[in-house]
């Protein structure tokens, strides 16, 4: 077991490997709860139910056919697939592959900064995990 | 991004500021007025995955002449400028650059500075520097 640097984090939308245009993936996974507290009962019960869960990705603004904006911004509205390897390639590392739908693509353009873009993605369906060969 | 590089392609846009000597090294020994691109303070690495980006700041100094002398204030008032033909900022933000995806002069800060043990008065350019990781 060892801690593990982000820098090798390898994220792919759509089939195109968006890494070198990207410094942060935020992978949220979640579940619905159900509450199932009856009489009788001092404290909340509570099942599971369905998952659920976004992903938002953000980086650095790149002009070109393979950067952000050429890639992402025509995908809004739009189900694809999102492959993360929060620990890089490798064999044995994990995989994350999951159908997003692209609902958000951001552009923000400081004075003083290079551009950045964040992308907000809704997962749709499960999440297939699995090692890398 | 090598760094030799973008120090040599930073030199070439300070040239185009006539009068001014460039040196794209730290030299030890200058005549005034000069200009001597330094080593990166600091250089970050990994700015986005995958090797992607690469950032630094690179100080750029310019040595105008005698500490207390009217003429090298206002020589370092011209290079301090916005823009116009003299402005270090308008030289290093127009140039043209291969070695790096892009520079900026972000900051400059008036001072003494010694070199073969003799001070003169300069200014301190900070660039900011992005370029391709890999």
């Amino acid at each position: 077991m060892a801690f593990i640097h982000g820098k090798g984090t390898v994220v792919t939308l759509a089939a195109t490997d968006l890494s070198a245009f990207t410094n942060n993936v935020a992978f949220n996974r979640s579940a619905d709860s159900h509450d199932t507290t009856t009489f009788g009962k001092s404290a909340h019960t509570y099942q599971g139910g369905l998952k659920d869960g976004t992903a938002t990705i953000t980086g650095i603004y790149d002009d070109g056919a393979s950067g952000p904006q050429a890639i992402i911004e025509p995908l809004l509205g739009t189900v694809v697939e999102l492959v993360y390897k929060p620990e890089g390639t490798g064999t044995g590392k994990p995989t994350k592959t999951v159908n997003v739908l692209v609902t958000a693509y951001e552009e923000t353009a400081p004075v003083a900064d290079m551009i950045a873009w964040s992308a907000s993605l809704q997962l749709t369906d499960s999440v297939a995990l699995t090692s890398q060969a | 991004v090598n760094i030799a590089d973008v120090m040599d392609e930073l030199g070439t846009a300070l040239d185009t500021i006539t009068g001014l000597r460039v040196h794209p090294y730290s030299a030890d020994r200058v005549t005034p007025p000069a200009a001597m691109v330094l080593w990166p303070d600091p250089l970050d690495y990994d700015a986005t995955f995958a090797r992607g980006m690469d950032r630094m700041t690179l100080p750029v100094v310019v040595l105008v002449g005698r500490v207390d002398a009217r003429t090298a204030r206002d020589l370092a008032a011209k290079y301090l400028d916005g823009s116009g033909t003299s402005s270090v900022k308008a030289a290093i933000d127009g140039g043209t650059y291969s070695a790096c995806d892009t520079a900026r002069t972000l900051s400059a800060t008036v001072g003494a500075y010694s070199v073969a043990g003799v001070t003169y008065l300069g200014v301190e350019f900070q660039v900011d520097i992005t370029g391709q990781g890999a």
